[in-house]
């Protein structure tokens, strides 16, 4: 017999106190009222000796059914448990998998990870109150595992939720116990993630195959060449078993929706590109509807897309026709085309573009410096290369996106000393010096060390690509990072997070980055001294969609029996009862006087 | 005749009374002149029988319409008219005092009425408070004189002690007194019982009167939920939890209990009254009593 774990003495010690309290009481009754008579010799025919002489027995009676009722209730708060039953006694471990699979929903209308808490409560329950449990969850978000009392750890069942942060992993102290066959540990899953289970695990499935179309894939570019018309990339995945109707739309800020009608095969994907020429930018959706969709964490994903302007251009040189021609197939530049002399007397502009000249001091705008005279504002010139060979450049930065120096040959070429802090080096000779550095503090800058005429640079297709994507650089927003839902980090210190809903969110800070959580897709804003962010999050994941991709057998469990364990009632249920009934007994016999 | 003053009764009503007075069934055995038919033959106005004159005899009553027709001297005889002995017995036991107006006051009052009748008549008037015993006693008393004396020691009684009919019958009834008018004024709660006090005064011949005194209190007691009853005679205490039902049970007991009195003056041809103090007074005295025989 266990009372709320206490131990005998300290239960004993409680009915004790219950039952002094309760006596006490009916000692304290007051007395009845004495009122005097002339004689009792009628009331003694009446009341009868034999009356007269139960009424110690009727006191006795109301202490003793006042008691049992005290005791009882006392019992039942207690909620006493016998601890019988084969695995009762025993410490039992339940994991349970909260991938973000477990939020599909089941027949019953519930999802996977509700039936999976509901049969970790059954377990828990049936290990009584003497049984020691201990909650894991597969994604880490119930911190320390200990082995817990019943209602602690139905607390601790409380806590979980469905996560979709990270990948799900099988708790690695559980793995432990497993080898070491210290308690008996229950898995419940869906049996989607591919987890590591150890031997010895029992698995609780709670696995039924459910409906899902998802994307898979979301992306908006601009058109190559024409940066103000953007097109859209999607993947659409279906996971069910029978064949959908995908209904795909693509959504900007304050444009109309682009909707396209998808037929998709049962366990297969398609993609579909749409032009999306009306889009200006800022945050761009994409959904997917389809009947009986049962898994809702993948019908939306969300990119952005930085607003293009018209720019007006400035270009400083003594003459360069490739330049000017490559500046022009930009459609919004309007260049202007200044001689240095005239540099001084004009401003105004949004970007400018320097051809062999640096003025002394920086501009107020963004500059793209071909082969710059040295100046206290840009980094120290070094020793002029002759016939240097571009040997590594950024591949992955923006201004060299879609650009290849692989065939540029330079007669000559200027390097700069830098270090990481002041520019960065987007291309770099056989020696390692920098030939092409940018900067991004503001306002931004790109140099290159060769001139256009020391090269065949002008003659190579990357070229005009090469000075749309510096001006894309240096007049347009920064592109959003993608980032998977979970922790995410954006380079920059000390940020300011805005989650979609307009909600800072809190974050943590590390050097020169500021960690935060990603927890729902959509679009986040980062805001720091060091500039200004967008990351775009999403649950773009296949592995994800795969909601049935199961390695358990489906089990269907009825709605009407998973919420409370078969078989008898509670005993402090029992217990209740009872002192209800003998509450409305002790009712009866006092208003018949067979009670005091 | 000088009226007796006394905030007892008002004078009105004791006119009234006045022209009462005691029916007795049977001759009385006073020795004294009085106005009560006696066993004895004398100078009395009703006649009762004739007898052959002797020498002696008082010759006013020679019947000589006999001697005349029949040559023989028959004396004629007349009923004596005696006076009655009257014995008060007053309970002023401790139950006595009980009910508003008390249930002694109520007695009292009967028996100081019912004295000044006897007295009016120039019957012997003895007065006895009893409890556990006598209690007090007023002497034998005769003429309306007298009346302020009775009335007096009434008004000087207290009520207290048990009650034991049958001690203070055998306390006074002891000694010889002469047979006449035993009036009980009790309520008859007497753990002894009434019928063995009964049965003793029964053996002298006594004409008996027992009117039993109740409250209105006892007869439909008001009581709570949860009481204590304390007998005010022996402090017993009796922890009651009052229903309706046990009032119920309570009134056929207290019904009970007055017939089993009533049963014992019935079968002794006593007369029997149950009065309540509620009642009228007067309409007691004016009616009541004459209905049951009591007064003529």
């Amino acid at each position: 017999m266990n009372l709320l774990g206490l131990s005998s003495v300290w239960a004993a010690g409680l009915l004790v106190a219950v039952a002094a309290v309760v006596i006490g009481l009916y000692l304290l009754k007051p007395a009845p009222r004495r009122i005097v008579i002339a004689s009792t010799l009628i009331w003694e025919r009446v009341l009868h000796r034999k009356r007269r002489d139960t009424e110690r027995w009727r006191w006795w009676l109301s202490v003793l059914l006042s008691l049992l009722i005290a005791m009882l209730i006392a019992f039942a708060i207690a909620r006493p448990d016998t601890g019988q039953g084969g695995i009762d006694a025993k410490r039992i471990t339940i994991v349970v998998d909260n991938s973000p699979t477990m939020r599909a929903l089941r027949s019953d209308g519930r999802t996977r990870l509700e039936q999976a808490v509901e049969e970790a409560r059954q377990l828990i329950a049936a290990g009584g109150a003497a049984g020691r449990t201990q909650v894991v969850d597969t994604m880490g978000t119930l911190g320390a595992p200990a082995f817990e009392d019943r209602r602690r750890a139905l607390a601790e069942l409380d806590r979980i939720g469905a996560d979709v942060r990270g990948k799900p992993r099988f708790p690695e102290g559980v793995r432990a116990e497993a080898t070491a066959d210290a308690a008996r540990i229950v898995f419940i899953t869906d049996g989607v993630a591919e987890l590591d289970v150890p031997k010895g695990v029992e698995v609780v499935s709670v696995f039924e195959p459910a409906a899902n179309v998802g994307l898979t894939a979301f992306d908006v570019r601009a058109l190559p060449g024409d940066p103000r018309r953007y097109e859209a990339f999607v993947a659409v995945a279906n996971a069910g078993a029978v064949p959908q109707q995908v209904a795909v739309a693509v959504a900007g800020a304050g444009r109309a929706p682009v909707e396209r009608v998808l037929d998709v095969k049962a366990r297969d994907t398609r993609t579909l590109t749409v032009t999306l020429p009306d889009f200006v930018g800022g945050p761009v959706r994409a959904s997917v509807r389809a009947d009986g969709d049962a898994f809702a964490l993948d019908d939306e994903a969300y990119a952005f897309l930085p607003v293009t302007k018209v720019a007006k251009v400035a270009l400083v040189t003594s003459g360069n026709r490739a330049l000017e021609q490559a500046l022009r197939l930009d459609p919004r530049v309007v260049l202007t085309i200044l001689t240095p002399q005239q540099y001084a007397s004009r401003a105004g502009f949004d970007a400018y573009v320097f051809d062999r000249f640096a003025p002394p001091a920086a501009p107020a705008a963004p500059v793209l410096l071909i082969r710059p005279s040295p100046r206290a504002w840009l980094p120290p010139i070094g020793a002029m290369r002759t016939s240097p060979l571009v040997e590594s450049w950024l591949d992955g930065h923006p201004v060299l996106d879609n650009v290849s120096l692989r065939d540029v040959q330079i007669e000559r070429s200027a390097t700069f000393r830098t270090d990481e802090k002041q520019a960065i080096a987007l291309a770099r000779d056989s020696g390692g010096a920098a030939m092409i550095v940018a900067s991004a503090a503001p306002p931004r800058w790109i140099a290159t060390g060769f001139a256009i005429e020391d090269s065949n640079f002008a003659a190579q297709a990357s070229f005009p690509m090469f000075v749309v994507n510096a001006l894309a650089w240096l007049l347009d927003e920064p592109p959003a990072i993608p980032r998977p839902l979970g922790l995410a980090s954006v380079p920059i210190a000390r940020a300011r997070i805005v989650g979609p809903g307009g909600y800072q969110k809190d974050t943590r800070f590390v050097p020169d980055a500021t960690l935060f959580d990603a927890d729902v897709p959509g679009v986040y804003a980062a805001e720091g001294e060091s500039g200004r962010l967008r990351i775009v999050a999403n649950a773009l994941d296949p592995a994800v969609t795969a909601v049935n991709a199961s390695r358990l057998a489906p089990r269907r469990t009825a709605a009407t029996d998973a919420p409370t364990p078969a078989g008898a009632p509670e005993p402090w249920v029992v217990l209740l009862v009872v002192a209800i009934l003998l509450m409305s007994f002790e009712w009866w016999t006092y208003h018949r006087r067979l009670t005091v | 005749m000088p009226q007796p003053r006394s905030d007892l009764f008002t004078e009105d009503f004791l006119r009234r009374l006045e022209h009462l007075r005691f029916a007795t069934r049977r001759p009385v055995a006073g020795h004294l002149r009085g106005v009560h038919r006696s066993r004895r033959t004398g100078s009395g106005m009703v006649f009762s029988d004739y007898r052959p004159y002797t020498p002696g005899d008082d010759t006013r009553n020679l019947d000589w319409g006999i001697y005349l027709r029949l040559d023989r001297l028959i004396l004629r005889l007349f009923e004596e008219e005696a006076d009655l002995p009257v014995y008060f017995f007053v309970d002023a036991s401790a139950s006595m005092a009980f009910g508003e107006p008390s249930k002694f006051d109520f007695a009292r009052r009967v028996a100081a009425a019912l004295a000044y009748l006897a007295l009016l008549d120039h019957d012997r008037v003895s007065v006895v408070a009893w409890a556990d015993g006598i209690a007090r006693e007023l002497p034998v008393r005769r003429g309306n004189a007298q009346t302020w004396p009775v009335f007096r020691f009434l008004q000087g009684l207290a009520p207290g002690g048990r009650t034991d009919l049958q001690a203070a019958l055998r306390s006074y009834f002891g000694g010889r007194r002469p047979r006449g008018l035993v009036i009980l004024l009790s309520d008859f709660l007497d753990e002894g019982g009434f019928a063995p006090a009964a049965n003793f005064l029964r053996q002298f011949g006594h004409e008996v009167f027992a009117m039993q005194v109740l409250s209105p209190q006892e007869v439909k007691p008001d009581l709570p939920e949860e009481v204590v009853l304390v007998d005010a005679e022996s402090g017993v205490a009796d922890t009651v939890h009052v229903t309706p039902a046990l009032i119920a049970e309570y009134a056929e007991a207290q019904d009970e209990h007055c017939r089993e009195i009533e049963s014992v003056c019935r079968s002794g041809g006593w007369t029997y009254l149950r009065a309540r103090t509620d009642a009228p007074f007067e309409e007691l005295m004016l009616q009541l009593l004459r209905e049951q025989g009591v007064l003529k």
